[in-house]
């Protein structure tokens, strides 16, 4: 038995609720990098969200409702990867709520970051709630790099732009390396404390590796003293970022939208949802959004701006929306270069369709 | 104890806080609800006291190296109408002191009315400081000072989910603390009176109820200090208008401290964010109306936030604040509890 094969094994008899892929940390010496077998193409692509609020104050209870609710709509597609967005307050009810969820799935599947919310089909979440997305099927594989320790989770913007720059540039160049990367590598996904404008510069740095075509979706972490964190493997790490590379046969469609007055907040999230699926010629099986909470703070009703959205987006396609401090996609015309399909910014809309 | 020596060593001047056109134009700015780098919105407010219908362009100017999009919007305002005009932050720095100067200029065929205006960041970060009688923690606050007859009063604020967080800071000679029995015409201790307000009440609510949140802090002589309940939005007006005895009315889980140092008395006050909650919503980037009183009755008399951010006087004045035992009310008032604030990330 190979080791990759003998770890699944292990994975398998630890956490037998949850169907898993094959999978494993690149090597022992570095648990930074992860990465599923390679995908195949006519293997399916399964999506799918779920958003469980916690009315209770029973964090890991949330986790671990969230998880099976999840697997159960996975059905029989072995997970590959699992994304968590969540909102709870403080350090120690987030460590609860990742217990929960990693009671049900295998902790080395757990990826995400702390968030000011959710959206899906189901409505937003705002206190205390926990959104997962689910990625499985063998027709889609995932990698994983995690960096710490980047230096710029106190530093000010104002004061300290060029360190900021020179370390987040740095930063986002380790991570890309870390990936392992195939020619079937379609989209990364940035999860970082780097808040807006930190973003841009991190994702400058990942581009160095990737290039400035790549496209690269993601948000940041909620800022806020004592919240920011990203998820890795179930572990919380201040001061750090996540990617997570999709690899497979799928085709992308990418929008960006920037608003910050609340009739523009709605009309931007409508038009850049619509631009998206205009975008994807392949049958569409989910949307990421990655949305700015300054954006959410401008509507009276938060459920408007998701209403809109819903208007062109049918809810057969499952929806993983995060609410963020800055946000990378594909800037608004206003903001972006030329010759750069993606950047990080703050108060946009960022939407990935993800079709096959 | 110090906190931000050179934010507090600077006063807040206003150049021209209400102005005002001969013509019957009226112009002033919010306060900003989120830190300048973040790129928000700024606005000015425009109310036309003419008979006839105001047309015509607005331009906004802002601190050196800021630049404001679009440099300017058109303007029509009916008689009796108010607008708030946004204009995007496109560059904008921190200020440390916290104070920005602003032009206004709103023209009209040949007639032009320009007015300077200082403005400053209102809104709280979040973060829940310990209420120990230290300053220490408040330092990623967003302070704003302001002087009255010469005395400084700085008001600072946090929030997190769980909990509102005040910090005023009073320069002044000396304290005097909560006396039960003090009657409203014999008024004779300190307080700091704030006000909370959802924007739905401010827009939509009863004008015969309270429509916000409304609290006391004093000092007391037995203990750390004491938070009482002004009103809720559901108060009726003849309540609140009236002083009844503040010593039922303490706010449960409120955690408070009033100290003095070097000339300063501090009223530090963390109050529980639930029974607001479902109408406050504390969250990044909501905004909500704000203000603070100070009553230094042997002192200043009351020191106005409000007047402070450019308020202009109104109708909604009187109404705005509640009386209460002790408490001594000038002619003119103080103007309403109507400062925009915001709830802000961490400034990290």
């Amino acid at each position: 038995m190979s080791w990759k094969a003998l770890m699944n094994a292990v994975v398998r008899s630890v956490c037998a609720l949850a169907l898993v892929a094959p999978g494993a940390n690149i090597a022992v010496a570095d648990q930074t990098v992860w990465q599923t077998e390679a995908s195949q193409a006519s293997e399916p692509i399964v999506f799918r969200t779920v958003l469980v609020e916690d009315e209770v104050e029973a964090p890991a209870a949330a986790g671990a409702a969230a998880a099976r609710k999840l697997l159960e709509a996975l059905g029989d597609a072995p997970l590959q990867a699992v994304v968590v967005s969540e909102c709870f307050e403080d350090l120690d009810y987030k460590e609860e709520l990742l217990r929960g969820i990693g009671s049900v799935i295998p902790a080395e599947r757990i990826y995400g970051t702390s968030t000011y919310g959710s959206f899906t089909h189901q409505g937003t979440g705002g206190f205390d709630t926990v959104s997962l997305l689910g990625i499985a099927g063998h027709g889609i594989a995932v990698s994983a790099a995690l960096v710490t320790e980047m230096g710029t989770s106190r530093l000010a913007f104002e004061e300290d732009e060029p360190l900021i720059r020179e370390r987040l540039h740095a930063a986002g160049k380790q991570l890309a390396e870390k990936l392992p990367r195939t020619d079937q590598d379609r989209l990364l996904i940035l999860l970082a404390d780097a808040h807006s404008p930190k973003n841009q510069y991190l994702v400058e740095g990942v581009q160095k590796v990737v290039g400035n075509d790549f496209a690269i979706t993601g948000g940041s972490a909620n800022r806020n003293a004592g919240q920011t964190f990203v998820y890795f493997q179930n572990q919380a790490h201040e001061d750090g970022a996540v990617a997570l590379m999709l690899s497979g046969d799928f085709q992308l469609a990418l929008s960006g939208r920037k608003a910050m007055e609340e009739d523009e907040v709605i009309s931007s999230a409508r038009d850049g949802m619509q631009e998206a699926l205009e975008g994807m010629e392949a049958t569409p099986l989910s949307v990421l959004a990655f949305n700015c909470a300054g954006r959410r703070g401008r509507l009276q009703r938060p459920e408007e701006e998701l209403d809109a959205i819903r208007e062109v987006l049918s809810e057969e396609i499952p929806l993983f929306g995060l609410y963020c401090a800055g946000e990378v996609g594909p800037l608004d015309p206003t903001e972006a270069k030329p010759g750069v399909l993606c950047g990080g910014s703050g108060w946009h809309v960022m939407f990935t369709v993800i079709g096959r | 104890m110090r906190m931000r020596g050179a934010v507090y060593s600077l006063v807040i001047v206003s150049l021209a806080l209400a102005a005002e056109a001969a013509e019957g134009l009226k112009l002033r700015m919010d306060a900003i609800t989120v830190p300048p780098a973040t790129g928000p919105l700024v606005f000015v407010v425009a109310h036309n006291t003419g008979d006839t219908l105001y047309q015509g362009q607005v331009r906004l100017a802002g601190p050196e190296g800021w630049r404001l999009t679009p440099a300017e919007r058109p303007l029509e305002l009916a008689s009796g109408e108010t607008q708030r005009l946004a204009f995007n932050v496109a560059e904008g720095r921190t200020a440390a002191d916290n104070r920005y100067e602003f032009e206004i200029t709103a023209w009209d065929g040949d007639q032009q009315l320009s007015r300077q205006q200082e403005i400053f960041v209102a809104s709280a970060p979040y973060y829940r400081p310990p209420i120990d009688g230290e300053t220490t923690a408040w330092s990623d606050a967003i302070p704003i000072e302001f002087q009255t007859e010469g005395r400084s009063t700085t008001v600072s604020t946090h929030w997190s989910r769980r909990r509102f967080s005040l910090l005023v800071a009073v320069e002044e000679d000396r304290l005097v603390p909560f006396e039960p029995g003090a009657s409203a015409s014999d008024p004779r201790f300190d307080a700091v009176q704030f006000a909370i307000t959802p924007l739905e009440m401010a827009e939509e609510g009863d004008e015969q109820l309270a429509g916000r949140y409304e609290f006391l802090v004093v000092a007391d002589p037995d203990g750390p200090g004491r938070c009482f309940h002004l009103a809720a939005p559901d108060t009726p007006e003849a309540q609140f208008l009236q002083p009844s005895p503040l010593a039922p009315r303490e706010v449960e889980r409120a955690q408070v401290a009033v100290w003095r140092e070097e000339g300063v008395t501090y009223y530090a006050c963390s109050l529980p964010f639930l029974p607001m909650r479902d109408t406050v919503r504390p969250s990044e980037g909501r905004e909500f109306y704000f203000s603070v009183l100070v009553h230094d009755p042997d002192g200043t008399g009351i020191r106005d936030l409000g007047q402070a951010a450019g308020l202009w006087p109104s109708d909604e004045d009187r109404r705005s604040w509640s009386r209460w035992p002790g408490s001594l009310w000038p002619e003119p008032g103080p103007r309403a509890n109507r400062v925009r604030w915001g709830f802000c990330s961490s400034l990290y």
